[in-house]
């Protein structure tokens, strides 16, 4: 078996905020409570199965941190809304082989708690905890890990083999942009990519919406979730991002994809 | 060996050995070994006759 530590650690992102280098723990829960059903006139308790599982993720600590796109300013508001959240305990490396890192990844992340202490002789620290609604995707496979990249390309080099074999029952597609700069360029597009064959050529299958600069400006990000747009997606897969408007030269933007199948 | 090609839908495609990404309408090179599968599964087609002239030969 292969044991994992905290050197392994991936990324948490929720929302566009990358909370991976101010974090120190983390702890998540899945659960089904079970349903009691004893009946008057019985002296021996009887349950049903749960009928809901739930995910939590409660325990998360860290470092305190003022700066603008930091863990206070992505709680202190508690806004109301959801965020996507991508949890990716077990490393942030691009697919080798086909072999993608596992991300735990859902769309309906509401934050629910955040708390600040400082004590004497010791680093101010922060904690938060958020509620999850809705589906959890636990194997989530990681096709482009969160790094930095610049000028439009394509990760098709570093294939995904999501699950050894094509999907076909449909599946959702996550993304998170934790930091960009425009330079002179107006849109950005980030496209899942589907290919039968390892070397082939990738064709689109599922895009993110159009990222532009008057609602997500330079140093800031964004995160979206897609249900795969064509049930159907070939074995192997791929992330483009490509940029329009503007010259060349000095773009960037941090992004991660996942994505599961059904 | 490359040929000029239409890419009909968003494409990552290795041209030169080198991976580059077309959105639909671009004209590309696309190296021979990727082109069967693409104009099989409708990704590209052969450039318009705007397009410099094709070779005849079958890519391999």
């Amino acid at each position: 078996m292969t044991r994992f530590s905290s050197a392994d650690f991936g990324f948490l992102t929720i929302g566009h905020y990358d909370l991976t280098n101010i974090s120190t723990k983390f702890e998540d829960s899945i659960s089904r409570p079970m349903v009691d059903s004893t009946p008057y006139g019985t002296t021996s308790a009887t349950v049903l199965p749960g009928l809901f599982k739930t995910y939590e993720l409660t325990g998360v600590e860290g470092w305190y941190d003022d700066s603008e796109y930091s863990i206070n300013a992505a709680m202190v508001d508690l806004a109301v809304g959801a965020d996507s959240m991508m949890l990716a305990p077990f490393g942030n490396t691009a697919p080798v082989a086909g072999a993608g890192c596992h991300v735990i990844a859902n769309a309906g992340t509401y934050k629910t708690a955040y708390k600040r202490s400082g004590t004497v002789g010791d680093y101010h620290k922060a904690s938060f905890e958020v509620a999850v609604s809705g589906i959890v995707d636990q194997n989530t496979r990681l096709v482009a890990p969160l790094i930095s990249r610049g000028v439009t390309g394509t990760t098709s080099a570093d294939y995904l083999d999501c699950r050894g074999s094509a999907g076909t029952a449909g599946g959702r597609v996550y993304l998170v942009v934790t930091d960009i700069s425009w330079g002179s360029r107006t849109s950005l597009v980030i496209t899942l990519q589907d290919c039968a064959t390892t070397g082939g050529s990738y064709v689109d299958h599922t895009a993110f919406t159009s990222i532009v600069p008057a609602t997500t400006p330079t140093g800031s990000g964004t995160s979206e979730m897609k249900v795969l747009a064509n049930a159907n997606i070939a074995r192997y897969t791929g992330v483009t991002w490509t940029w329009a408007g503007g010259s060349a030269g000095a773009e960037t933007v941090k992004f991660a994809v996942a994505v599961v199948y059904d | 060996m490359s040929d000029k090609y239409e890419a009909v839908k968003g494409l990552s495609y290795r041209s030169d050995g080198e991976w580059q990404v077309a959105a639909a309408g671009d004209l590309i090179e696309i190296d021979a070994d990727q082109v069967k599968a693409a104009l099989a599964s409708g990704a590209i087609k052969a450039a318009a006759a705007k397009a410099p002239p094709r070779k005849k030969e079958v890519a391999r």
